[in-house]
Formats: structure tokens, C-alpha cells, sequence
């Protein structure tokens, strides 16, 4: 089992380096070098010179490459010429913002996924179990875009009962402002989730311990939370962890079309502004957190699961 | 006892559905089986042996249903309970072990868990008395180092040890009877006679009632008080185990019995017999044997046969083979 986790996080740190190493070939691959990507492509040759000398531009690659990593390990990300302010600062004000909608989001997804799922794995070819894995479809295939604009235009526009979009402010106000970002956001995720899920716990219902559980009395409420799920969930685990960069992608949909100021409406704009700093402090963020959600989830899973092996 | 018996199955009756139509798949299974008894239902594939099974049990599969006839438990008929009541006796009244050990149990449980989880929910056990419970019942069943082997997962076991482990789970809360479907089946011979032998303790030693079936006569011949036949779904021939290994009255019955060197009697094997079972969905009027039987007759393939024969020894046959003496 340690010997497995030891394994495990040394992938990810593999792929961590990986990814640091490739934001950072990418700043230098941009036409003209990283300071025309900085200041902009009609910047000034004197402009350009003053920013290569003060970042230390015009220094041999590997040094600049050690210096990269210097300032990562320091939290410097860099300065936003668009912006005016340090990336590190806009990053931390807007990533907590889209942490909340996408973790809301998450939750929901996977909370409804397993109760769904589980009846969907009970009902089987049944008419019940059809229906759903119908609206699975539907609702996996609906646009953010739609579903977006379809909330708000029900409960925002007709009834009134909801904000359309943008931040509130205090507490209740925020919780209120984020109901129909956070359903739009996690209505197709759920849908994928369950179907995947209910798909799962179906192989299980069939399996020879369900049919002894049940000579043995126990209630369908007990076979599904302690026997079906138990054994259902671990596949499960890993594609949550594996979906965390589709759920960035949804949430900068959703932020856009909510008009929400989260990481995905600040990736959005810098990226109609060329703002390169920004954009990949960004990409590397987004990396990270997915790196993070995979090896959380193996490690969960290795832990439910003392036979699992590493492989 | 009250000399009622334990179980009584009364001309059962299992429909299917199909495209708005009713068939009968499984048609007057009638038993008995009294405490420490071993009753032995054998047929080939399809004839209906686990759907007779599913029936007592009350877990048909979703699409079937019983039609009719009466299953009573300790008298008292249990068609007539509530889905929730008739879970509760499951476990408690009837327990039932399975064809396939390797996946009888959960995966992911240690066994302790499983064998006591029902006792452990049906009298609220605590988790010193459940251990200890399990323990006993491991012992019960002869898994050697019960002790050190509570907190095991099933793929720590072989086959015949998870056999007896499925064994114990059933037992958990005591029930009066087991029915064993094809318990021994996937298992080696070596094995499969050891399970016999456990299944045998168990009746004689706890008053253990036991529906074991099976397709080879030669494992049960041993050890059965009474051996039912079935064919496409209706029973022809029943009868007191020494009666019906001393001479079978119905021609399927010798057939399978023929397939058994030790016990043939040379008028007809199995392999001599050609064709199939007729699937449930197209019997024959008349005998459903009919259609490839040695002995067949004219009255066979239009009248369902009468019994032949008395309590002892009964054959639904338009012509059977005469009752040796025994
Ligand atoms: N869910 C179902 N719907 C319709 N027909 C079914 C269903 N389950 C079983 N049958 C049919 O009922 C008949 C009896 O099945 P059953 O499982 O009782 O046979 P069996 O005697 O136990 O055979 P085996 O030795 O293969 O276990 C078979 O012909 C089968 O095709
Ligand atoms: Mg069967």
C-alpha cells in the first residue's frame, strides 16, 4: 500500500514537472519571443529591450528556465501589463470564486449521479430505468449555453425568483446568485456522472451477492447502500477524477454566459486580450488542480480497495 | 413437532409474460419436505429447477410470477404476505446457497461482515456478539482456523471454502430450511462430496430441512430421503429415494439414472434419447416427454399423463415401467 502511494506521487510530481516545463516552452514559443507576447505585438523595440533586461530575457534558456521555477516556488506568476496588477493577486480573487461554483457544482453532480444511478442499476431494462437513461441523454447533449439561457429565462425572467447573473453581495445574496450557475454547470456533468455510474451499478445488480443478499432478507435499501455501491463507486471515483478539466472547461461556459467574474471569465477575457501572463498562469493552475484530482482520487480508491495493486 | 411439514408446495404454478400473453413454465409442483428431510430435484437444464426455487424463496425474477398453487412455511402460506413480510422470513425461516461460489459474495467485504450481517441486523447484534457469532457459524460450517480468518476477503478462499462460507451466511439466523440450488456444481468431485457431506450433517444433526438440486443423480443418491424429476416444467416421477433408485418408473427418470453407470438399468440412457426439452414457450399438448420418448404410445401426445403408482412412489406417465419391489 505504500510502496503503491510512493508510486503514485511520483507520477504526479513526473507530470507536474511535465506540465511546468511545457507552460513555460509555450511562453517562448509565442512569435517575437515572451515580451511581445507581454506588452502586446505592437509594443515599442525600446519597450520590448527595457522588459527583456528586467526579466531577464536575454539570458541563455536554461538559466531563464531555472529562474521560472525560482519564481514559481515564490508564488511570482508575473504582472498582468493589461490588468495592472500582479497575476498571483488576480489569480488568488478569482480562483475562489470559481472554486465555489465548480465545487457546488461537483457535489451536486455526484450526489445526484449516485442516487440516480443506483435506481437506474436497480430498475435495469425496466420502464423506469429507460426513462432515465433517456434523460441522461437529453440532458448530457443540452448545451451550457442552452440550459443557461433556458434557467434564466424561466426562473429569472418569467418567475423572478432568481438573480440572472453577475455576484451578489453578503452571504445569502451569494448563495442566491449562484443557484442556476451551479445547476447549469452540473446538470450535464450528473447526467454523464449517472450514466456512467448507473451503468456500473447495474454489472452489479447482477452479480451472484445481490441475489444472496436478498435470500438472506435484507432490504433493497441495505443491498444498494452497503453492497452495490460499495462495490460500484471505485470505477466511479476515478472518473470524477478524471473529469475535473472537463468541469473547468463547463465553469468557464457557464461563468460567460452568467456573466459570473470567476478563473474561466478571467481566462476568457485575457484571452481576448492577449494577456499571456495571465493566460498562463491560468493553463498552469488548471493542470495542477487536474493532476491533484486524479491522484486524490486513486488514492481514495486505494484505500477503499485493499487489493488494489498499482499496475 | 406438530406433524405438519416443514414445507408444503402445492400445485405450484410459475407464469411468464411475453408479448401480452401468459405461459406456464413451471405447472403442478406439488411437495413436501419435513424437518431434517432431504428432498432431491433433478432434470436437465431448463427444466425448471431454479424457478421452482426462486418460487419458495419469493425471488422469482422481475417478469415472472406465481399463478397459483399454495407454498406454505410452517403452515402458513406465504403467497399471502406482504413483499416486506416475506423478506423477513427470508434468512429467518429459508435460507438458500447458490451454483456459483466464486460470486456468492461481495468482494469487497471481509466474510465476518457478511456471514453475521443479517443475524447481526434481523437481533441487533453489537460488535463483540456478531464476531463471535460469526465465528461460530465459520466453525459450523468446518472452515478450518475460523479464528484467524474472519477478517478475509473472499478471494482469500478456495471455491469449496467460499461454498461453505455461502453455506454459513445462509444459516446466520437459524432458518428451518435450505434450499441449495446447485451448490456443488461449479465445484471439483472431491469437493462437491465434501459439501454433501456438510449439507447431511447439518439435517441430521439440526433438524436442517434441505430442497438440494441438482442434475446428477449419482451425488444425491446417498444421501436423499426423497428424489423429484422434473421435465419442461412438470414434475414425472416422485418418489421415496430407495424406491426410485431401486427402480425409476418413468422413462426420463430411467434415462437419467442410465447416464449413471453404478446405478444404470439397461432399457434406456440418456444419450439413446434424441432431441432436446421443448423450450417454455412451445410445449407439447399432452406428455412434454412425448416428443422423444422410446416408449411412446398414442394417448401420450394428446392427454397429460394421470400419476401411476401410490404416496411412495409416483410416475405421471401413460405407460410406465412396472414398480420394482423395494
Ligand atoms: N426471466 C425469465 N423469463 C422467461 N423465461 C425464463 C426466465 N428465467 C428462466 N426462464 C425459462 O424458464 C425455464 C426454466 O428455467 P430454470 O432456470 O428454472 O431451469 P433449471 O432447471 O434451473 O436449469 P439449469 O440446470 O440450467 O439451472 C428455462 O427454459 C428458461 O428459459
Ligand atoms: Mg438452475
Amino acid at each position: 500500500m505504500w510502496a503503491m502511494i510512493v508510486r503514485r506521487l511520483s507520477v504526479s510530481a513526473i507530470s507536474l514537472v511535465l506540465l511546468v516545463t511545457l507552460v513555460f516552452f509555450m511562453i517562448h514559443a509565442t512569435p517575437g519571443g515572451p515580451a511581445y507576447s507581454i506588452l502586446g505585438s505592437h509594443a515599442s523595440p525600446q519597450a520590448v529591450a527595457v522588459l527583456n533586461r528586467q526579466m531577464g530575457l536575454d539570458r541563455p534558456l536554461p538559466e531563464q528556465y531555472l529562474i521560472w521555477w525560482e519564481h514559481l516556488f515564490e508564488g511570482r506568476l508575473g504582472y498582468s501589463y493589461i490588468q495592472h496588477t500582479a497575476v498571483s493577486h488576480l489569480i488568488g480573487v478569482y480562483l475562489e470564486r470559481t472554486l465555489l461554483l465548480d465545487l457546488a457544482a461537483l457535489a451536486l453532480a455526484i450526489a445526484v449521479a449516485l442516487v440516480v444511478g443506483l435506481l437506474q442499476g436497480y430498475l435495469a431494462d425496466r420502464i423506469g430505468g429507460r426513462i432515465i437513461g433517456f434523460l441522461q441523454i437529453v440532458f448530457y447533449a443540452m448545451p451550457v449555453f442552452f440550459t443557461g439561457i433556458l434557467l434564466i429565462y424561466g426562473f429569472s425572467m418569467r418567475l423572478d425568483w432568481l438573480p440572472p447573473g453577475g455576484l451578489g453581495q453578503g452571504l445569502a445574496s451569494h448563495a442566491r446568485h449562484l443557484v442556476l450557475p451551479v445547476l447549469t454547470l452540473a446538470l450535464p456533468i450528473a447526467a454523464g456522472f449517472s450514466r456512467y455510474f448507473g451503468h456500473q451499478a447495474r454489472e452489479e445488480y447482477r452479480q451472484d451477492y445481490v441475489r444472496t443478499a436478498r435470500a438472506r432478507g435484507l432490504s433493497e435499501w441495505r443491498i444498494a447502500t452497503h453492497h452495490v455501491l460499495r462495490n460500484a463507486v471505485r470505477p466511479f471515483i476515478t472518473l470524477v477524477g478524471m473529469m475535473i478539466p472537463a468541469l473547468f472547461v463547463g465553469g468557464v461556459l457557464t461563468e460567460s454566459v452568467f456573466n459570473y467574474p470567476g478563473l474561466g471569465w478571467l481566462l476568457w477575457r485575457s484571452a481576448l486580450d492577449q494577456d499571456y501572463p495571465t493566460l498562463s498562469a491560468i493553463t498552469l493552475l488548471i493542470g495542477v488542480l487536474t493532476i491533484l484530482g486524479n491522484l486524490i482520487a486513486d488514492l481514495l480508491n486505494s484505500i477503499l480497495d485493499v487489493r488494489v495493486r498499482y499496475e | 413437532m406438530s406433524g405438519a411439514p416443514l414445507v408444503a408446495v402445492e400445485d405450484l404454478r410459475v407464469t411468464a409474460r411475453r408479448a401480452g400473453r401468459t405461459y406456464p413454465i413451471v405447472e403442478d409442483v406439488s411437495f413436501k419436505i419435513e424437518a431434517g428431510g432431504l428432498l432431491a430435484l433433478v432434470g436437465e437444464s431448463g427444466c425448471g429447477k431454479s424457478l421452482t426455487a426462486a418460487a419458495l424463496l419469493g425471488l422469482l425474477p422481475w417478469g415472472l410470477a406465481v399463478d397459483g398453487g399454495q407454498i406454505r412455511l410452517e403452515g402458513q402460506n406465504v403467497l399471502e404476505l406482504t413483499p416486506t413480510q416475506w423478506r423477513r422470513l427470508r434468512g429467518r425461516k429459508v435460507g438458500a446457497v447458490f451454483q456459483n461460489p466464486l460470486a456468492a459474495l461481495n468482494p469487497s467485504l471481509p466474510i465476518w461482515k457478511q456471514v453475521v450481517e443479517s443475524a447481526e441486523l434481523t437481533f441487533r447484534l453489537d460488535r463483540a456478539a456478531a464476531r463471535a457469532r460469526a465465528l461460530e457459524l465459520l466453525e459450523l460450517v468446518g472452515v478450518p482456523q475460523a479464528a484467524q480468518r474472519l477478517d478475509d476477503y473472499p478471494h482469500q478462499f478456495s471455491g469449496g471454502m467460499r461454498q461453505r462460507v455461502a453455506i454459513a451466511l445462509a444459516l446466520a439466523c437459524d432458518p428451518r430450511l435450505l434450499v441449495a440450488d446447485e451448490p456443488t456444481t461449479a465445484l471439483d468431485l472431491i469437493t462437491q462430496a465434501e459439501i454433501l457431506r456438510l449439507l447431511n450433517r447439518l439435517r441430521l444433526e439440526r433438524g436442517l430441512a434441505v430442497l438440494f438440486i441438482t442434475h446428477d443423480l449419482s451425488l444425491v443418491a446417498e444421501y436423499a430421503d426423497q428424489v423429484m424429476v422434473m421435465y419442461a416444467g412438470r414434475v414425472v416421477e416422485q418418489a421415496e429415494a430407495r424406491r426410485f433408485f431401486a427402480g425409476p418408473r418413468h422413462p426420463y427418470s430411467r434415462a437419467l439414472l442410465g447416464a449413471i453407470p453404478r446405478l444404470a438399468t439397461p432399457e434406456v440412457r440418456l444419450t439413446d434419447i434424441e432431441g432436446l426439452p421443448p423450450s417454455p414457450f412451445e410445449y407439447p399438448p399432452g406428455c412434454r416427454f412425448a416428443p422423444r420418448c422410446p416408449r411412446v404410445i398414442e394417448p401420450c401426445r394428446r392427454e397429460l399423463p394421470p400419476p401411476a403408482g401410490d404416496q411412495r412412489q409416483r410416475a405421471f406417465c401413460h405407460r410406465p415401467f412396472a414398480q420394482e419391489p423395494g
